[in-house]
């Protein structure tokens, strides 16, 4: 075989180390999805009235959608019926202190690397995890709720907090949007809450790591961030699944809220299993998320490392409607085997003097397929309002494939907007250059795709951003181009 | 909604095309081509802006009035009048006169009969002869295409032989003239021969004398090997005229394509749609677009480029400027197959809105499935860069004067490759004397 | 007199730049104004061309009896006012040659002065290039796309000579030239100068007014002239820096309870 083969081959035969199940007790609900399954799951988080209507009118919603055709990969059947709704560790009652919680869960997450016991913990991290269907577990309450920040799991928020949950739940995303948002005002299991008062900055990342461990079952978490004016937030989202030959079904909906002058910046790195080298397996990964920009001067900023996951479809995307509003996205796609990548985002420009600016880096390896789908939407009202695009492939080996489908719209003669997008491989001469100065190809390819990667690596709070390069590097081992 | 939207792509000129299909092929002797293109059309209609290419395009209120398809042969003193009149100043050339899709000798010039076949597609006895140029690569599930291909009628088939090198470029006029509302289909063939060489200018001219004039344009062009052509469409038109042009061009190894396409105000609706396909390697292809568009005007370029075989370079910028209530589309997609390693392929597109009432919608795609390729596009919308505005100004340029000239500027990457001289003074004069009248307009809603 | 400035205060993103600027400047002189960075230098140079982002709250400007502060940048320009750019652009598809002869044009109509044919003005163009001693390639040449940063500062002086404004601002036209460009830009200008015409240098350094010798030296601190002197301020401000100057301006400030 050829070197490049060879690394190739390596590349190909590179194992998801985040594969195992955990044994633990599980409260599963039968598969199936009908009014019963919605108040079933109602019922099991004592739910008040308007929110179980507010589910229902989400699945009647659901009902009469029809799946999305517009992106470039043929939707895959999806048996909505042959899927658990619910699924959560069997201890019902939430743990006091860590101690109460079942050692063989704790041992996960140990695994998994997340700082769960506040000894280990990264210095300044809140954590909050999702297992299956149920929150688990939220450290630094105390130390939060001093300074009044709420952070606490969506079930928990529409118990604790009804008024904040009932004003804005479902004010970004209706529960009309899209299939995958219908079904998940439906069946959302948990999630997490943020709520930042007026004036105060969050002096310490929040962070959640949701993880699917039961079989045939489907995530729908919910999260709903708000900054209240002047405030400042930001949020680090992980997550895992187990490897298992069925397709799971994760159908997140994420909503942020930004006041006058507050700022959210909200990053994921998303390593889902992703399948086998055949394609056998995985995640699809039907995510819809998107923010808004309310106040005058508000920001938000998504970034996303997306690793994993067999068929990844999201667009986090940013309403600017609150004038000299500003909106970014950055993200690293990198598809490899049989991954399937449709990811973008969408900047709609409503307010004037509002920016926006978009970096996309697709990275496309093995038998991948990556596309960047985007829009830059200028509204009539937009005045001197600015977007910069740039949206770039990698393609790695010959039988991947990389696509570019930005929609540019424009209703205002004030308003600018700047595009550009490239198509490259790893250069031999870079590779040889890294070569005689003593770098071997394997880390000389991890080098360029980490500094190809960089302005979106940059982007991510330090603990991640460590955690992200190191995901980079081990998902295109041994690639040369 | 569903039904509705059904009731739209199926205007009264659907049923008035769908008669005609049946009355003209009741002996049931259409060919199969033509069979499977009617079927696709049936059962769809017209597009609609539920179809991806077609979303910010609507034909409806184009395709909401009544039409005749009964052609009308104009008198011969106007016929000869309007040709004068097409007629580029300074430019020697032959021209190809073409009467509702009928090749009109006497006003035609053409060079030696050894350096040209051409012939009325009607009296090519084999239908199939030009579908040998066609390519399975373009036009699916394009319902304009298919309408085109059921009932089109007239045209013409134009081969250039082998190593033949036209001395002088070839203007082809053609007129329309009906007596009502004329809805028309026609198709030609271009065929140019092994090391063959041709430069050919395209006008559309409407004799309709106030009445609308729909066409439903499709050419076929095949560039064979080493052959090489120059095309120039200059699509300069009345309010009344909705031009609707599918050109399909097949290149062959060696081959090089040059493509100018100036979109100037006037037609209500300009909708073209260039697919080139690379069928060779080596290839050489230049796409270079103007579209200037004026008040309550809608015009759509959809390009597409797939690239095949190895080294093949293409080129491709298009550039915009909006007036008025102005609304411009630009969709340029450029696929890259697995074996065309070692492509070149650039594109942009610049849009440039001079008015606080014109819209872009801009959408530059790639689709690449090679690794060892070089591909980009850029995509700009926005106004005059201020600076450079102030720079002329201090310098004593008027306000007025200080815009024609960004504006010629800003056309300047496309004007400077038009290699013709006649041509190229002959679409500035019709770009300045457009923007004298816009800017005469626009001034003080603008930049008051 | 030819220009004169009185207690101009400008605004830009509703930042006060400059406070009540005074200023006279007559035909046949040479002014510099000097002052260390974000004094106002060039601000007050753009405010004179006619730049729009900034706003005049207060004072008024005369050029030879015409109110400056009504017009319009181009007419500011056929009036006779010439801003040498600290930092010129560059307009992809302008030709030079194109852009000299609309300006050229335009500005000779504004002084009810005859066309010049297509000879008389490349003969023009031909002279002026030798006497500022500029010799790079127009025709064909995008205005200043692909010049080098001395290039473009001797082309705005080449401008300068083909429009012949009454009065000159140049606008840190010495900054990024090495010894021998200088030397050529400050002869160009030398050149250039005549008992009709007015310069006002602006500059950070002493350097170019060794090769460009002024009338007038004034320091700009803090949005108004606070000094003013011959051409020994200049060596002055060499020798010591700016520092005491704002030790002093800040001095007075403080004596006068501001």
């Amino acid at each position: 075989m050829e070197k490049d083969d060879i690394m190739l081959d390596q590349l190909a035969n590179k194992e998801y180390e985040f594969g195992f199940v955990t044994a633990i007790d599980m409260d599963i609900s039968e598969t199936g999805l009908n009014e019963d399954t919605v108040r079933f799951i109602s019922a099991k988080k004592n739910e008040p009235q308007w929110m179980l209507d507010w589910r229902m009118k989400g699945y009647q919603a659901f009902l009469q959608q029809e799946m999305p055709e517009w992106q470039n990969f043929k939707m895959p059947e999806m048996d909505f019926q042959a899927i658990s709704y619910y699924a959560a560790p069997k201890q019902q009652a939430k743990y006091a202190s860590l101690d109460e919680v079942d050692p063989e869960l704790l041992r996960t997450f140990e695994k998994l690397g997340i700082p769960m016991s506040e000894q280990k913990q990264l210095a300044g991290v809140a954590v909050d995890v999702v297992f299956d269907s149920v929150s688990v577990t939220t450290t630094y309450k105390k130390h939060l709720n001093e300074l009044g920040i709420i952070f606490c799991s969506i079930s928990e928020a529409v118990r604790e907090h009804p008024e904040l949950v009932q004003k804005y739940l479902g004010s970004v995303v209706p529960h009309t949007d899209n299939v995958f948002a219908s079904l998940n005002t439906a069946v959302f299991s948990d999630g997490s809450f943020v709520y930042i008062p007026k004036g105060v900055r969050c002096p310490m990342e929040l962070s959640t790591y949701f993880r699917i461990n039961a079989e045939n079952t489907g995530q729908f978490e919910r999260t709903l961030i708000i900054a209240d004016e002047d405030s400042y937030v930001s949020y680090l989202e992980g997550c895992t699944a187990p490897m298992r030959d069925e397709n799971q079904l994760h159908a997140a909906v994420v909503e942020l809220i930004a006041m006058k002058g507050a700022e959210i910046k909200y990053s994921t790195v998303q390593n889902w299993y992703p399948g086998d080298k055949e394609g056998k397996g995985g995640i699809f990964n039907f995510v819809t998320k998107r923010g808004a920009c309310r106040g005058a001067h508000s920001k938000i900023s998504w970034t996303q490392v997306e690793t994993g996951s067999a068929i990844t479809w999201k667009y986090p995307s940013i309403l600017l409607q609150g004038d000299y509003s500003a909106g970014e996205f950055y993200s690293v796609a990198v598809t490899n085997h049989m991954q399937i990548a449709d990811t973008g985002t969408k900047m709609h420009h409503i307010g004037a003097h509002t920016k926006s600016r978009i970096i996309s880096k697709g990275i496309s390896a093995g038998k991948g397929q990556n596309s960047y789908r985007g829009l830059v939407q200028m509204g009539p009202r937009a005045a001197y309002s600015r977007n910069f695009t740039q949206c770039d492939s990698l393609l790695i080996g010959d039988l991947c494939g990389a696509h570019t489908f930005p929609y540019i719209e424009s209703k205002n003669n004030t308003a600018t907007i700047e595009h550009e997008a490239t198509t490259s491989k790893i250069g031999e001469d870079q590779v040889f250059y890294l070569n005689q100065r003593g770098i071997d190809s394997e880390q000389a390819i991890a080098l360029i795709v980490n500094g190809y990667a960089k302005d979106v690596l940059n982007q991510l709070p330090m603990e991640f951003a460590v955690e992200a390069q190191k995901l980079l590097s081990l998902t295109l081992e041994g690639s040369v181009g | 909604m569903d039904n509705k939207m059904k009731k739209l792509s199926k205007s009264p000129l659907y049923q008035q095309l769908v008669d005609a299909y049946n009355q003209r092929n009741s002996d049931g002797n259409a060919t199969q081509e033509r069979e499977q293109a009617f079927t696709a059309f049936v059962e769809k209609g017209f597009p609609s802006n539920r179809d991806e290419d077609w979303k910010f395009t609507n034909l409806a209120p184009f395709l909401a009035d009544e039409y005749s398809f009964d052609l009308q042969q104009p008198a011969a003193a106007v016929l000869e009048n309007a040709v004068q009149h097409a007629r580029i100043p300074g430019l020697e050339s032959y021209v190809l006169v073409l009467v509702n899709g009928k090749i009109n000798g006497s006003l035609s010039i053409l060079p030696d009969a050894s350096c040209f076949k051409l012939k009325q597609l009607s009296e090519v006895s084999d239908l199939n002869y030009f579908n040998t140029y066609k390519s399975e690569h373009v036009g699916a599930g394009n319902r304009m295409l298919a309408l085109n291909t059921a009932l089109f009628n007239e045209g013409y088939l134009l081969e250039v032989p082998d190593s033949v090198i036209w001395d002088k470029p070839l203007h082809i006029i053609q007129f329309f003239a009906g007596e009502q509302n004329l809805f028309i289909q026609n198709r030609n063939v271009l065929v140019m021969g092994r090391f063959a060489g041709l430069e050919v200018i395209e006008s559309v001219i409407s004799l309709q004398n106030g009445h609308k004039l729909f066409v439903n344009n499709v050419t076929q062009v095949r560039v064979a090997e080493q052959a090489s052509l120059i095309q120039y469409q200059i699509q300069h038109n009345q309010a009344e005229d909705r031009l609707v042009n599918f050109l399909e061009v097949v290149q062959e190894k060696i081959s090089r394509y040059d493509h100018f396409s100036f979109n100037l105000p006037g037609a209500e609706l300009i909708r073209n749609n260039l697919e080139i396909v690379l069928n060779g390697s080596a290839t050489e292809t230049h796409l270079m677009g103007l579209y200037l568009v004026g008040d309550h005007q809608l015009t759509d370029n959809h390009t597409a480029i797939h690239h095949l075989f190895p080294n093949c370079d293409s080129n491709e910028i298009y550039k915009g400027v909006l007036l008025g209530k102005g609304k411009a589309v630009f969709n340029g997609k450029v696929f890259v197959e697995r074996p065309a390693q070692k492509t070149n392929a650039f594109q942009q597109n610049n849009n440039l809105l001079l008015s606080d009432k014109a819209q872009v919608f801009a959408k530059p795609q790639l689709e690449i499935f090679a690794d060892d390729v070089k591909c980009s596009h850029g995509c700009t919308v926005g106004q005059f860069d201020p600076e450079s505005l102030f720079y002329l100004r201090s310098r004593g340029i008027g306000e007025d004067s200080a815009r024609k000239l960004l504006v010629e500027a800003f056309m300047f990457d496309v004007t400077q490759r038009i290699t013709n001289e006649p041509v190229k003074e002959y679409v500035q004069s019709l770009i300045y004397e457009k923007m004298e009248n816009s800017f005469a307009d626009t001034n003080t809603s603008v930049y008051g | 007199m030819m220009l004169s400035i009185k207690n101009l205060h400008a605004n830009i993103e509703g930042k006060e730049i400059l406070k009540g600027i005074n200023l006279e400047v007559n035909a046949g002189e040479v002014h510099a104004i000097m002052g260390p960075n974000g004094s106002g230098k060039s601000s007050l140079a753009s405010v004179l061309a006619g730049r729009e982002n900034y706003e005049v709250t207060e004072g008024e400007v005369w050029l030879d009896g015409k109110n400056l502060l009504d017009m319009k940048p181009e007419e500011r320009a056929r009036e006779g006012v010439f801003l040498a750019f600290q930092y010129p652009v560059e307009i992809p598809g302008v030709s030079n040659i194109n852009f000299l002869k609309t300006a050229l044009s335009e500005i000779r109509t504004h002084r009810n002065l005859p066309q010049l044919s297509a000879k008389e003005f490349l003969k023009m163009t031909r002279e002026k290039q030798e006497l500022v001693e500029f010799e790079a390639k127009l025709a064909n040449r995008s205005l200043n796309q692909g010049f080098s940063g001395g290039e473009k500062k001797r082309n705005e002086v080449f401008q300068l000579a083909m429009l012949e404004p009454k009065l000159s601002i140049l606008d840190e036209t010495d900054s990024g030239l090495d010894i021998d460009a200088l030397r050529i830009v400050s002869s160009g200008i030398n050149k250039l100068r005549s008992t009709e015409n007015a310069f006002v240098l602006i500059t950070h350094y002493q350097r170019l007014l060794e090769y460009i010798v002024p009338d007038f030296v004034h320091v700009l601190y803090n949005g108004q002239i606070v000094k003013s002197g011959n051409k020994d301020l200049a060596l002055e401000l060499e020798e010591k820096g700016y520092d005491w100057l704002k030790e002093e301006f800040h001095g007075n400030a403080a004596l006068n309870g501001q």
